[in-house]
């Protein structure tokens, strides 16, 4: 019989949210830290009539974990906006944004893009600008049928700007504009959408006070839902956190907000994950 | 009265289009007219050599606009090298060829 009641936290292995009506994985976390579960309750005092506490009651037990996702994820960015990743394709493009600065070279008129720019037929791109040596913008040219003094002219099919005439030799040029692109991804975060519950699912790797057992603790919640309210920062040493609110589920019979599970064995390779 | 926030590519008309709604990549982001959208695209089919000069001229007739007669005033300088390249079109050059008399001068 397996009974044992202290373990040793060694890490948390997985973090993963499933849909709770078709079980499906929406989004999983590998390496993440700083995981903690809280709950949190109000107790009602009833006192007599000279204020000493007769009785107490703990009421409205509420349970919230949060951690840090080690690195960024932008499955984790979907879930915590209520929506998907998506993965471009040859019949679902993603818009990119793209840029180029170069310096004009002696008796250069065209450059090439390299991409193609999408937009407005024949306006794809609506300016391009004289940069600064820092690369900030200090001349505007507005795109027109051809190319003068003040204006570009640009061919999207071929890629092709015709540059504004009369360049000095060695003038910057810088330009903005968006392509499509099959290999790329996307998470749109949009003001009308937001998370719904999900079951969720935590493992701990463990081991017993002897240091003899390695095992799993698993938690189990099946009314997690994600916290939209979140700060993501991008600095290399950045995480990317997240919380999640833990309701009961109401249409149990035991209304349970979470379970902990420790299984005496799991797979060798489920370990060393 | 909402801000003339645009300049029109073919005429150069300043008038009004929501910012908002260039997202929608329409034509109302670069030209004050569907007219002068439509004509801008023809003369870039031009320049970009996927319409002959004959076809531009015809084209831009199906609209309306006899590139012949064209007043340039209306047009933003940009347009007028493709304009004089459709007024100078081969059929019309040879259909209207100068008579010469003996001495060369017409």
């Amino acid at each position: 019989m397996f009974n044992i009641s202290n373990l040793i936290n060694d890490k948390p292995l997985f973090i993963a949210g499933y849909s709770k009506s078709m079980g499906k994985c929406n989004w999983r976390l590998n390496n993440f830290s700083a995981w903690q579960v809280s709950a949190d309750g109000e107790i009602v005092t009833k006192t007599d009539n000279t204020g000493t506490a007769v009785a107490s009651f703990n009421r409205a037990k509420s349970v919230e974990m949060s951690g840090e996702s080690t690195f960024y994820n932008l499955d984790l960015l979907a879930a915590q906006n209520g929506t998907k990743k998506k993965v471009g394709s040859s019949d679902n493009k993603i818009i990119v944004p793209a840029y180029k600065v170069f310096d004009t070279t002696a008796e250069q008129t065209t450059v090439v893009l390299d991409y193609t720019p999408i937009g407005t037929s024949g306006a794809e791109i609506k300016y391009i600008y004289e940069y600064n040596l820092d690369n900030s913008p200090i001349k505007e040219f507005e795109i027109a049928a051809t190319a003068d003094a003040t204006h570009f002219a640009l061919d999207a099919e071929t890629k092709t700007i015709t540059l504004p005439t009369g360049l000095p030799v060695g003038t910057r040029i810088g330009l903005d504009y968006e392509r499509e692109s099959e290999d790329a991804i996307e998470v749109n975060v949009s003001a009308i959408e937001f998370p719904i519950p999900e079951k969720v699912i935590v493992a701990i790797k463990t081991q017993d006070t002897c240091g003899t057992k390695q095992s799993v603790l698993f938690y189990e919640f099946p009314n997690a839902q994600m916290t939209v309210s979140s700060s993501v920062s991008h600095g290399t040493e950045d995480t990317h956190p997240f919380s999640l609110t833990c309701a009961q589920d109401y249409c149990s019979l035991d209304k349970r907000l979470y379970r902990v599970v420790v299984p005496s064995e799991v797979p060798a390779d489920f370990i060393v994950v | 009265m909402d801000a003339l926030n645009h300049t029109c590519i073919l005429c150069g008309t300043k008038y009004h289009a929501c910012d908002g709604c260039e997202k929608m990549r329409n034509w109302k982001s670069i030209a004050c007219s569907i007219s002068h959208y439509q004509q801008y695209t023809i003369l870039i089919n031009l320049r970009n050599k996927i319409f002959s000069e004959e076809t531009a001229y015809k084209e831009l007739l199906g609209l309306g606009v006899d590139v012949d007669t064209i007043n340039f005033e209306e047009y933003a300088d940009t347009t007028h090298s493709l304009i004089k390249q459709i007024q100078n079109r081969p059929s019309k050059t040879f259909k209207n060829k100068p008579k010469y008399n003996k001495k060369g001068a017409e």
